[in-house]
């Protein structure tokens, strides 16, 4: 690491005769200075790609919910429901509704699922650096995206699971909600990244990464926006400390992975995590010094399935209600996933257990803190 | 009941004696002449005129001569560019321009020369001092011993340094900051509705005052090791005192009912800052509950801030401040004037408009709360760019229960502005024919509005 | 070690040529009455009723003379509505005291009826807590008329602790609690016949004051009894021992909160757009830090006062670290810190604290941080701008494009009326413009480079940690701050007669290796501290000495608007 410091010093140096470099912000500063150190970032936006160019119609029309499946039973019970509601009596209330697959998919039948045919550009990433289709048939055949460059084979098959959910599509119930980044600044947990210069320069060179998730909420000021350089506790369970995973920078652009990663997603009634394998980054490290840029990669299947359906509130498991607001059946989804999952085939059975996900996402420069618990693993 | 004026007859404790224990004040006591004045005249509701209130409305840097004085005087005066905002109220208003805070050898402090020179009739000599108590103090004196509140200070600028009622530099009457804070200070417990029902005074009372009256008659003992500064500051502690005595006292009488008298709702403060919205809205609060706190006789003098000294008003989104922009603000070529700085005249003589619309619209007597006002709006500055103390900008609002003509603009062609202060005492009823010091003093009323 | 050396021969020299007993014997000036301030008020109440007792209720401002707060309390009396405030505290708190949950653990004594009178135990609640609110032994005058309305109300009420309520509220509000008289007794030298001497329980008050920014304990309380203070041993041992106290803290803390004007933070706004990570909570922090900071140095470390316009060490706490650009590992309270290196931050001066409180709302202010420093920090006193200056030359350049704070202000420093006031503030002001409106680090202002090189007094500096170095080696800078600590002690500003002592103090002071509480020491020891002239009578109207110093957001004509001076400069005495 000792040949970090002439270099720091050359850059220091050269900042200062520069021209141009004395105008330098002050986080190039502080990154030049920090530069043996590490290099933290805190997530401020996390949010899936939502195609909106291109053919993204669902010409089948769209999934339905349990509420409209279930519609002759659900009149039947429906003021009971309510008053019992009423009455603060919610597991009373939903005794009553038909058999809960969100709690229990194998309470009924796979009544089935609407998948997404479509063939918009997608933002994303070749995971697999194939161009697959359905065609060539086998066990995960999919149809891969084309991106706005006319990049072909760009994995994206949750979008396959989820394109025709009316509340995930373009304008839908997530876009208008979550997409100006409702959970992490609603006091939800967020992501940390970490970067250390292993070769070349900030802008130029190797590194090493990791992703953490955050103690606790982020801090924000008095715009609402995540503020920056503050210093971020790492989540104490190591569960949610990546391993180290290599990275490289050219021209400002970050590319690192893959790595598997558990991240922790906790709001509100939401207490869960993402289980990403062979998880990569391309993002753009800009010019302020925040990041912004996608995550891309392989989503566990059963994860994906107890992600989306454990949501609870005291005792009461509302993974239905959550099912009914973006509008899909639990029980239907959980037998497509297998479906369009695309990624690490079992070796048994050959039927692969994960499905390639793009995310969005943003982060501002953070100090990171390793919390202090006894089951910390070691950092060097 | 023999009492002497210097409140020392009665022995408080003796009286207390009597009622501690626990009986119910009767409404059958003895009416105190400490209630009556005087000239014992009794209170409103027995048919006697109703009282008479005082106020000052205080907002800073000024406005821009040329733009905001009327170009005639008497009652046939054009609404200039600067007062078009008080057109709704101009014929409960008088302008008087030309007024100015006269100085020979003293230097024109800036931002308080102009304030203090007219409030308290004469240019301060000192950063520290000032030449006698401000004018709504002098009115207090007199008017105020009756009520509950000798006077209430207010700030919409949420601070309470923000006043500029002052007996002397060491007693400056701190302002209430917050609208809510003015509510229950005023209708909060310690309120007695005098048009309530029932009456059931609070036996707490009795015992605050006599807790009150153990100090007030250890008042010599202090005295004695003082020097003559020491013991004036000493005297204005035990004016305070009996303040709040006086106040306790009332609480043991039924108050007389007052038909314009009801009490409001809490209001909720906006954010407490130097913005010029939620200065305007602390502001409508607060004179929404001032104006109720009139009609219910809680006070007969107040003194609102609307913006300070210098004002730090700001307008949303920007960062210079009322007073900066004064001063950095480059004159418009065109318009012949800051074009920034002059949005906070016209925001003041909005929020002036609608302080005396606030107090116009409860109904007393035959006519309103604000025929019974006297309110002086003032600035410390003309032109605050220059500070210049020339030609200061006064506005009366009311008619003074009668005494005050309005409706019309004066001019004081440079006269100083003690002879405003000296016309709002006489209006009031003060006994008082002339006033201010030195170069400032004057025995000349501005009579047009004296009726 | 040199240097020590020959400043203690100097001295040495100076005490042999008499020099040092002008200083040693001087008389004190007038005595004072001063009100408690909030912060005081509060530890009284603390003092006499523990921890456990809440203080709620606003209180009046306070008035600033010079610089100080503790100069204005000699000035100001209670307005109606600062006393309505101060009997609802005291009633509120009496009856805490009072109260069931508390009575047993905070009274001396129980009654042995709740419900009727107990003269002895009233008389003992009285006597205990009245000895601590009024710093003295209760005489009869104060205990019997209370002890009476106390037995009256409680038969009334058939209540002992309404009784005892009463008794202790009116404590609270007498004016013996919210004002400390120094009183004096003629004690006339031959060539000093008006020469007056504290009584030691009048001086154990305005020692526990200075030291410890509260009242004196029963040790002080007990030995002034005794008449121990009169005596120079007797006093010294109570000061060392009041020194090595951990209240010691509290009253270098009081000094500063003081004399840097730190209770305008209960005022600052800022522009949120400009400026979103500040609020409240991060202010108090700042605040908090520079305060700290100092005890830190000069308490904890007993550190050379110099050194806290150089040390780059400073307490940090989590929400100022976005402000320095640093992480700070504890989720609660207080770490020391480094900033790092490539920002040229030192000492004192570069404290988020002073740059977020003299600054505007939405940018920096250099002339307000040169008048702070030059005001607080070096003693001279910037005039007044002159109210009729014309700006319209100024502003109506529109053509000329300031990007920097450096540029605005140079437009006005070409005009030599205005640089006459302007050449003492804004060079050092400009030495902070590496730190923004809220105290952050920048190297460029709207994409202009910042220069923050200058000339202090002839001494030539870069940026901020040289203009620190160069305050530290500044004589002024610490013989102002023995002038503004004496005039905190004694509550207004010195006499003619205390200058030899200040300017001994000043000698001491350098030789104790600027230890300041040494200083304090030698203040609280001296004859002048103990001493007294008889109460000042008004002075007569052309007082032109005093005047308040314009650091404060009033006068911020001396931003960027450059204004001349008809009177010309005044030192400060």
């Amino acid at each position: 690491m000792n040949y970090i410091m002439p270099i720091a010093l050359l850059l220091l140096l050269a900042a200062c005769g520069d021209e141009s470099a004395t105008v330098a912000t002050t986080k190039e500063v502080v990154a030049a200075a920090t530069e043996q150190q590490a290099r933290g970032f805190v997530f401020n936006k996390w949010e899936y790609e939502i195609p909106r160019d291109g053919a993204i119609e669902c010409p089948k029309g769209l999934n339905i919910t349990d509420e409209q499946f279930f519609s002759d039973e659900y009149a039947a019970v429906r003021e009971e429901v309510k008053r019992r509601f009423d009455k603060g009596d919610r597991e009373g209330a939903l005794e009553l509704l038909p058999v809960d697959a969100c709690k229990d998919p194998s309470a009924m039948p796979d009544p089935g699922f609407l998948l997404f045919e479509g063939n918009p550009t997608v933002a994303g990433l070749d995971l697999d650096g194939v161009n697959s289709t359905a065609a060539a048939g086998g066990q995960c055949a999919h149809d891969d995206f084309k991106d706005k460059n006319g990049a072909s084979g760009i994995d994206y098959q949750w979008w396959r699971l989820m394109g025709c959910v009316s509340g995930m599509r373009p304008d839908g119930l997530y876009d208008r909600l979550f997409s100006t980044n409702n959970t992490i600044l609603e006091n939800g947990y967020s992501t940390l990244l970490e970067l250390r210069q292993v070769s070349g320069t900030p802008t130029d060179g190797r590194v090493e990464v990791r992703l953490f998730t955050s103690a606790g909420p982020v801090t924000k000021d008095t715009n609402g926006q995540v503020v920056r350089d503050m210093s971020q506790v790492v989540h104490e369970d190591p569960m949610f400390h990546s391993a180290v995973f290599p990275g490289e920078i050219k021209n400002g652009v970050l590319t690192a992975g893959p790595v598997d990663a558990k991240l922790k997603f906790k709001v509100q009634a939401i207490d869960n995590y993402y289980y990403f394998r062979d998880l990569r980054i391309q993002a753009d490290i800009l010019p302020d010094g925040t990041i912004s840029g996608l995550l891309a990669g392989y989503w566990d299947t059963k994860n994906i399935f107890d992600f989306m359906t454990e949501v609870y509130i005291g005792p009461v498991h509302l993974g239905r209600s959550a099912a009914n607001n973006l509008g899909y059946q639990c029980a239907g989804l959980y037998h497509a996933i297998p479906r369009v999952a695309d990624g690490h085939p079992d070796p048994g059975t050959g039927q692969c257990t994960s499905v390639s996900t793009v995310i969005h996402f943003a982060a501002v420069p953070a100090f990171i803190i390793m919390p202090e618990t006894k089951n910390q693993v070691a950092k060097q | 009941m023999k009492y002497n004026k210097s409140g020392s007859g009665i022995n408080r404790r003796t009286f207390l004696r009597g009622t501690l224990g626990g009986v119910a004040v009767s409404i059958g006591l003895p009416f105190l002449d400490v209630f009556l004045n005087t000239n014992g005249n009794a209170l409103a509701a027995t048919g006697a005129p109703l009282p008479k209130r005082f106020g000052t409305w205080f907002f800073g840097c000024g406005m821009n001569p040329l733009r905001w004085e009327p170009k005639s005087v008497g009652t046939d005066w054009e609404l200039t560019p600067e007062l078009l905002p008080i057109e709704p109220m101009r014929e409960h208003m008088n302008i008087l321009s030309g007024f100015s805070v006269l100085m020979q050898g003293e230097a024109n402090q800036v931002h308080r020369t102009g304030v203090f020179g007219a409030l308290c009739g004469g240019a301060p000599k000192t950063a520290e001092t000032v030449v006698g108590p401000t004018l709504d103090v002098l009115i207090s004196d007199t008017i105020g011993t009756r009520t509950r509140f000798r006077s209430l200070e207010m700030a919409a600028t949420a601070n309470p340094r923000h006043s500029n009622s002052l007996r002397d530099v060491s007693s400056v009457n701190p302002a209430e900051p917050s609208a809510l804070g003015l509510y229950t200070r005023i209708f909060g417990p310690g309120f007695a509705d005098p048009n309530a029902a029932q009456f059931t005074p609070d036996p707490n009372v009795l015992l605050r005052k006599s807790a009150l009256s153990i100090v007030a008659e250890d008042r010599q003992r202090l005295e004695r090791q003082l020097g003559s500064s020491d013991r004036a500051r000493l005297d204005q502690y035990f004016t305070a005192l009996r303040q709040l005595e006086q106040q306790l006292e009332l609480q043991l009488q039924q108050p007389p009912p007052l038909a314009a008298c009801r009490v409001p709702d809490a209001p909720t403060d906006l954010t407490h800052d130097t913005e010029i919205d939620n200065v305007m809205g602390n502001h409508a609060l607060m004179a929404k509950t001032l104006a109720l706190a009139l009609a219910c006789d809680q006070t007969r003098v107040f003194n609102m801030q609307f913006s300070d000294r210098a004002s730090s008003l700001r307008m949303a989104g920007s960062t210079d401040t009322h007073h900066t922009l004064t001063h950095e603000e480059p004159r418009d070529a065109t318009l012949g004037y800051q074009p920034k700085a002059t949005e906070f005249v016209l925001k003041s003589m909005e929020a002036w408009t609608q302080f005396v619309q606030t107090l116009n619209a409860v109904p007393e007597g035959d006519g309103t709360l604000l025929d019974n006002c006297l309110v002086l709006a003032h600035s410390e500055t003309s032109e605050a760019n220059t500070h210049s103390v020339t030609g200061l900008p006064f506005m009366t609002a009311g008619k003074a229960g009668g005494r005050l003509r309005t409706g019309l603009h004066i001019s004081g062609v440079g006269e100083s502005a003690s002879r405003v202060g000296l016309t709002m005492q006489q209006a009031m009823g003060l006994n008082v024919g002339q006033w201010g010091a030195d170069q400032n003093e004057t025995d000349r009323p501005i009579s047009e509005i004296l009726v | 070690m040199q240097h020590l050396f020959t400043l203690a021969t100097a001295t040495a020299l100076l005490l042999l040529l008499g020099c040092g007993d002008a200083g040693t014997s001087a008389t004190g000036g007038p005595v004072a009455m001063r009100r408690l301030t909030d912060e005081q008020y509060r530890n009284a109440i603390e003092d006499a009723f523990g921890n456990s007792v809440e203080v709620a209720g606003r209180f009046e401002p306070e008035a600033r003379r010079d610089g100080l707060n503790a100069l204005g309390a000699s000035l100001v009396a209670v307005t109606s509505s600062g006393f309505e405030q101060y009997e609802a505290m005291a009633r509120n708190i009496a009856g805490q005291v009072t109260s069931p949950e508390k009575r047993v653990a905070l009274l001396p004594c129980q009654p042995a009826s709740s419900t009727a009178a107990d003269n002895a135990c009233t008389e003992q609640v009285i006597r205990t807590f009245g000895r601590v609110l009024l710093r003295r032994p209760l005489e009869d005058q104060d205990v019997t008329p209370r002890v009476e309305a106390a037995a009256q109300t409680a038969t009334a009420q058939g209540d002992f602790y309404a009784g005892a309520q009463l008794a202790l509220t009116s404590l609270m509000v007498a004016p013996q609690f919210l004002f400390r008289v120094d009183v004096a007794e003629p004690a006339p030298l031959p060539d000093a016949p008006d020469r007056l001497q504290l009584t030691d329980l009048s001086l154990a008050t305005k020692l526990s004051y200075f030291l410890w920014n509260r009242g004196p304990d029963e040790e002080l309380l007990a030995a002034a009894e005794r008449g121990e203070l009169a005596d120079p041993e007797g006093l010294a041992q109570q000061v060392d021992r009041m020194l090595a106290s951990k209240y010691l803290a509290d009253g270098v803390r009081a000094y500063f909160e003081d004399i840097f004007s730190f209770d305008k933070f209960d005022d600052l706004n800022k522009d949120v757009k400009q400026y979103p990570i500040f609020n409240n909570q991060v202010a108090a922090a700042a605040r908090e830090q520079t305060l700290r900071f100092m005890i830190d140095n000069l308490v904890e470390r007993h550190g050379d006062y110099r050194s806290v316009f150089t040390s780059r060490e400073l307490p940090m706490t989590r929400l100022l670290g976005p402000i320095y650009g640093i992480p700070v590992r504890s989720a609660e309270g207080w770490e020391d810190a480094t900033p790092p290196a490539n920002q040229a931050r030192a000492g004192l001066l570069s404290h988020a604290s002073f740059a977020m409180l003299f600054s505007h709302p939405g940018r920096s202010s250099p002339t307000l941080r040169g008048v702070f420093m030059r005001e607080a920090l070096l003693c001279q006193a910037i005039p007044e701008a002159p109210a009729d200056v014309d700006f319209t030359q100024f502003v109506q350049d529109v053509s000329a494009v300031h990007k920097t704070a450096r540029d605005r202000l140079q437009v006005h420093s070409t005009q030599a009326s205005c640089a006459k006031c302007h050449v003492l503030t804004d060079p050092i002001g400009l030495g902070l413009e590496n730190f923004d409106g809220i105290g952050r680090f920048r190297t460029a202002e709207n994409e202009a480079a910042i220069d923050s090189s200058g000339d202090f007094d002839g001494r030539a500096f870069t940026d901020a940690t040289q203009l620190g170095a160069a305050f530290a080696e500044s004589p002024l800078v610490s013989a102002c701050l023995v002038q503004n600590l004496y005039r905190y002690a004694v509550g207004r500003k010195q006499t003619n007669g205390e200058r030899p002592l200040l300017r001994q103090l000043e000698e001491t002071f350098a030789a104790s290796g600027y230890q300041v509480p040494a200083l304090m020491r030698d203040i609280a020891t001296s004859e002048a501290f103990r001493t007294a002239t008889a109460p000042a009578e008004p002075a007569p109207a052309a007082d032109t000495a005093a005047r308040e110093p314009s650091f404060n957001n009033t006068t911020a004509e001396h931003e960027d608007t450059g204004l001349a001076t008809t009177s010309g400069r005044s030192e400060s005495t």
